[in-house]
């Protein structure tokens, strides 16, 4: 992951008064800092299909995923289930742990004792491109 | 003590992450050309699979257990393999990482050493989902023993050994062939001399030890006996050689083809000493005719008088050598080239003969040309020689997907 806001153009030889602003030339912005936490623990993955729409994340969203984080109730996580990735939100009130889509058209998946289900990360920030 | 830390089954792991549905099923990966196997998984190695096996050999075996077969992809290990060395070190106090997917940790001061490996085993699968085996024991060639104690225990992958009593009664049961730095040759030499186990060595003396095996053989018996004589090596070293060749999909029988790839070999071998802000002194070249010891070869040496990485005079020197050893009455099948007698950048003496002038402006061609190639990927800006007809290149039919480092090849998740 090597996302970086270049720093901005400062000249170097200025003739006249030297800008005011060259001490400060190091508070640029690093989207890598604030989007990735723990680096050797961060994936990034495409979202696909719709079920998560009224969580905000649509289809072609990069969302990235710490695999360092356990997960709490209500958190978004990646999960595997039956060997197959799945993006949902985590639930594990009361004593089941239910795998809950945010669109009305898709159905809350029970996780049974027997089922070969491991939760692959935690979403912790979803990315989208308006143009 | 020390510890190795030694990722399992590293290469077929790697491309289990990102494919969950492969959990508990066969997996290998095969080497260049995807001729043999390079890696598997626990449950192919169960099916009989061997390492090094060519694949054709086990077709058979492939098609009716369903095993799921990759062609290396070195940049998806490179990254996992970077992702797990930052948390090993992150966690002792110093580190040697020794290859691609091991590494030796100094453990000074840490506490419970059992409690501390289950632990960092635990952390590395959680964050990266690779499984790792860590043996622990006083020396750097015992914990090798001790690690490879450590992968065949089934329900935690960690051996430590801390006692003497102990280490010797797995020494009596470690066979000499399996020690590190003991190869084929030496242990046929010991073997003849009625020496099987690895406690043996330990029981001679240290002259004999030095008479047989040297002075580097002395020192990995005295590692053997408990007594720490190799220091972990924490500082990057300069590389002695680069070598890139490759066995080709088809033989080449025209020197046209076989320019095209010892120079695209050349240009790589060039770009990786300028990775490393090194020069070479001498250039190998060589052609085969078989990958077997029986083939025909034929190589030549180039020595420069100036130490160079540059990419236009590699070529060169390759092309003029290759025309002086090619004979069209073979066909080829692997070819490569080789730098050697690597020195700094830095250290570079020119010859009165050099212009200065021509070497600058070169070296500002080469930067450019490798910052385009590391944002584009790899040998997209080429020379004309290198040709673009991938006709020799290596097939690699499998290849997964760089899921960590090329934003178009990150994984599809369904919400």
């Amino acid at each position: 992951m090597q996302l970086k806001l270049s720093k901005p153009y400062l000249p170097k030889i200025m003739a006249g008064f030297p800008s005011p602003a060259e001490d400060f030339t190091d508070l640029s912005i690093s989207l890598d800092q604030l989007l990735v936490k723990n680096p050797p623990a961060t994936f990034m993955a495409y979202a696909e299909g719709e079920s998560m729409i009224n969580m905000g994340i649509h289809h072609g969203d990069i969302i990235i995923v710490d695999r360092s984080l356990s997960p709490r109730n209500e958190d978004i996580i990646v999960a595997v289930l039956e060997g197959e990735f799945l993006i949902k939100q985590f639930s594990n009130a009361g004593d089941e742990i239910r795998l809950i889509p945010h669109n009305s058209k898709y159905p809350i998946i029970y996780i049974k004792e027997d089922s070969d289900f491991q939760v692959w990360g935690v979403v912790v920030h979803s990315i989208r491109s308006y143009r | 003590m020390i510890a190795l830390a030694d990722c399992n089954n590293f290469y077929a792991s790697c491309e289990r992450v990102f494919r969950p549905n492969l959990n508990g099923k066969p997996v290998v990966v095969l080497s260049n050309n995807d001729g043999c196997v390079i890696a598997r998984s626990n449950e192919a190695k169960a099916l009989g699979i061997k390492m090094g096996e060519p694949a054709f050999k086990s077709r058979y075996i492939f098609e009716k257990y369903e095993v799921h077969i990759f062609s290396t992809n070195f940049v998806l290990y490179g990254d996992f393999s970077n992702r797990v060395m930052s948390i090993l070190s992150s966690n002792v106090p110093e580190i040697e990482v020794y290859s691609i997917d091991e590494a030796f940790l100094n453990l000074e001061g840490i506490p419970n050493k059992k409690q501390f490996s289950l632990e960092l085993r635990e952390k590395v699968l959680k964050w990266t989902g690779i499984p790792l085996s860590i043996g622990v024991a006083p020396t750097k060639v015992l914990s090798k023993m001790a690690n490879s104690m450590a992968k065949n225990q089934s329900e935690n992958n960690i051996c430590i050994l801390e006692h003497v009593d102990s280490i010797n009664r797995h020494l009596k049961e470690f066979s000499i062939s399996k020690i590190w730095g003991i190869g084929w040759q030496l242990t046929k030499k010991l073997n003849s001399m009625g020496i099987y186990n690895a406690y043996q060595l330990t029981e001679k003396s240290d002259l004999w030890i030095q008479k047989q095996m040297a002075i580097t053989g002395l020192r990995l018996v005295k590692e053997l006996r408990g007594e720490p004589c190799l220091e972990l090596e924490k500082k990057w070293r300069r590389k002695k050689s680069i070598t890139t060749s490759r066995t080709f999909a088809h033989g080449i029988d025209n020197i046209r083809d076989l320019s095209k790839a010892l120079t695209t070999y050349a240009s790589i071998c060039a770009a990786k000493l300028r990775k490393e802000n090194s020069c070479a002194k001498s250039i190998y070249i060589m052609l085969a005719t078989d990958t077997s010891r029986r083939g025909h070869k034929s190589s030549k040496i180039i020595n420069l008088n100036t130490p160079t990485n540059d990419s236009l005079e590699i070529i060169s020197h390759c092309t003029e050598a290759l025309r002086n050893i090619y004979n069209s009455n073979y066909t080829y099948k692997r070819a490569g080239v080789i730098v050697s007698d690597i020195v700094p950048q830095s250290k570079v003496q020119l010859t009165v003969f050099d212009k200065t002038d021509d070497i600058e402006k070169r070296q500002h061609l080469m930067q450019a040309i490798d910052i385009m190639n590391h944002k584009h990927g790899r040998l997209r800006v080429r020379f004309a020689v290198n040709g673009y007809s991938p006709r020799w290149h290596p097939h690699q039919e499998l290849l997964s997907p760089c899921y960590t480092t090329r934003i178009s090849d990150l994984k599809r998740i369904k919400g």
